[in-house]
């Protein structure tokens, strides 16, 4: 009676698990199969994408370098009032090189850009043309990044024509 | 390793083979004998010490107990029965012609000599049960497990026949023990005729009357006597009767008989069924797991897979940011460049006048600026052709007067605006 039972018991184990298998576990595997395929695709089609990675950041790298090489000659200067002061000594400097008289110099505001600032400042100053022409060849000529942005120069005695008057805006760059 | 001791008991003394198999191969290790007591209860007490002695020093699996002819009484029967089993079930009752006592006394065992249509004459050995007892006790009490009881004249029989290929042998077999000759008359390589005899007796007449039946001589074993050898020209062959006895526990016999009663007897057990139902199970098995390692492996490529994608997402949201900081740079590169670029612009624009202003022309005020506009104020001849060369030139582009012109001693002032052609 007990051995019957133990079949029986067996039998309808054995049957269990056929049916789980069939209902279940088949049509799972089978849809399993179908998410391979495609996932498949897309690990393909990603892996050809990641192969590009090394050719950006040779450009980066290239981009990074040029960049530097430019940023040399911001203003290090981090705060703002300083970097004024450096840019006003540095065109102090090369006018007295040139030997262009100044009359004033002044700071002007701030020029805000995406990642840098514009540090400006106002020159008025006297000379001749070939002081004037001395002070523009060094501030072209100057390691630091230095933009004339406005320019006014005039004869002050129409008498005296070699007399001039120069008003200048100059501007620095300094990092942001 | 398989150890077997062939211990065969004599009227006066006992021999004991050890015999281990190895790898298959069988091979006797080593060899003992002992003089047995002529009193009985000390002779029982011998062999139980001779047990406990032999399971002491080699441990063996078992032992193979051989008896001589004179503990066996033996017939030849003839009945109609072909069939093991049947012949087996009839002895049972057969024997009851055959022996003193009733037959549940003794331990039989037959084989079969010859069959003639549904007729078969059988060799019927049969051993007291209580003199197998007295063995058996002693082997239990040493704890010794017993292999099988056997004849030794018998075994050495079947020894004669594996070292004699010859068939249709019809020949005197002789083993000679402490105390008889057994004798085993062959015909056509069957015992056709067994006899014990005391060593008191005449040998050589029973051999002489013998050899008119059995013509193709005689053979010899045991503890043979060189005079009696002599004078009836036997051929003798060697042999330990305690390593054949001991060898039946490895090889199948020719002549097959065991006494070990079955209650005795190891119980083989029966793998057939446990294997087909292993089969059956293992089958089912099989067939059942097939659908969740299918599954399963499914599972585990599409997680490989999925893990692999994950990690070049995490690769590609890099790469994503990558090209997010080359965009960067680059704006600020291009920034830069342009700062770089119309941080000359007022030097070029002096450049281009000095070049494009005719010489007799001077200006008096000059203003420029970074997005390219630039005024200029001054004297000339002629202000217009100033605005014709002015124009002529890649350099400026929409020059135009910003006040009206005054003459004055010969000279035009004049007030242009224009702006700077190109980047």
């Amino acid at each position: 009676m007990k051995k019957k039972l133990y079949i029986v018991a067996i039998a309808i184990l054995i049957l269990s698990l056929f049916i789980y298998e069939y209902y279940f576990v088949m049509p799972q595997s089978e849809s399993i199969r179908g998410s391979i395929v495609s996932k498949y695709e897309t690990l393909q089609k990603y892996e050809k994408f990641i192969n590009e990675v090394g050719t950006t950041e040779d450009v980066i790298k290239k981009a990074i370098e040029d960049t530097d090489n430019i940023e040399a000659g911001l203003i290090k200067e981090g705060s703002k009032f300083l970097a004024s002061a450096r840019l006003q000594r540095k065109v102090e400097d090369l006018a007295e090189k040139a030997e262009l008289k100044i009359m004033s110099i002044r700071p002007l505001n701030v020029v805000k850009y995406d990642t840098y600032t514009g540090i400006p400042l106002y020159l008025d100053g006297s000379g001749d043309i070939k002081q004037l022409s001395e002070f523009l060849r060094l501030i072209e000529s100057d390691k630091m990044l230095i933009k004339i942005d406005k320019i006014n120069v005039s004869v002050v005695n129409i008498q005296n024509p070699k007399d001039l008057r120069v008003r200048i805006q100059i501007s620095g760059l300094s990092r942001a | 390793m398989r150890r077997v001791i062939g211990v065969s008991f004599d009227s006066r003394s006992s021999h004991a083979s050890i015999v281990d198999k190895r790898f298959g191969a069988v091979r006797p290790l080593k060899s003992e004998d002992w003089q047995l007591p002529d009193i009985q209860g000390k002779r029982q007490q011998f062999i139980a010490e001779i047990f406990t002695k032999l399971k002491k020093d080699y441990s063996p699996d078992g032992i193979v107990i051989g008896l001589t002819f004179n503990h066996f009484s033996h017939h030849i029967i003839e009945l109609p029965l072909t069939k093991k089993e049947e012949i087996k079930n009839a002895l049972h009752y057969e024997l009851e012609k055959y022996l003193p006592l009733p037959v549940d006394e003794y331990i039989f065992d037959f084989i079969i000599t010859s069959k003639v249509s549904d007729k078969a004459k059988v060799l019927v050995l049969s051993a007291k049960r209580d003199a197998l007892k007295s063995f058996i006790d002693a082997a239990s009490g040493a704890g010794l497990g017993i292999f099988s009881i056997r004849c030794s004249i018998i075994e050495a029989l079947n020894n004669f026949f594996s070292a004699n290929k010859v068939k249709n042998l019809k020949c005197l077999f002789i083993h000679v023990t402490d105390s008889f000759y057994e004798i085993v008359g062959l015909k056509d390589s069957v015992p056709a005729f067994l006899k014990n005899i005391h060593k008191d007796k005449n040998i050589i007449l029973e051999i002489e009357r013998l050899l008119s039946s059995f013509p193709d001589g005689v053979y010899m074993s045991g503890k043979t006597d060189p005079s009696t050898v002599e004078k009836i020209n036997t051929r003798i062959f060697p042999l330990s009767i305690s390593n054949a006895i001991a060898m039946t526990a490895f090889k199948k016999q020719p002549l097959s008989f065991n006494f070990l009663p079955v209650e005795f007897s190891r119980k083989k057990t029966d793998y057939y069924p446990y294997l087909l139902g292993g089969t059956a199970a293992a089958t089912v098995l099989l067939f059942l797991l097939t659908a969740p390692l299918s599954y399963y492996k499914g599972h585990r490529a599409m997680k490989l897979i999925e893990d692999r994608i994950s990690v070049i997402k995490k690769q590609a949201s890099g790469l994503l940011e990558l090209k997010k900081r080359l965009e960067s740079i680059q704006m600020d590169r291009k920034f830069l460049y342009d700062y770089k670029n119309r941080r000359n612009i007022p030097l070029r624009v002096i450049r281009d006048l000095n070049e494009v202003l005719p010489k007799e022309a001077w200006l008096i005020n000059l203003s420029v600026d970074d997005k390219g506009k630039v005024e200029m104020e001054g004297f000339a001849r002629r202000a217009s052709e100033l605005v014709l060369s002015l124009e002529n030139t890649k350099s400026f582009k929409n020059v135009s007067f910003s006040a009206p012109i005054t003459a004055r001693e010969g000279e035009e002032r004049f007030s242009l605006k224009m702006e700077i052609e190109g980047p």
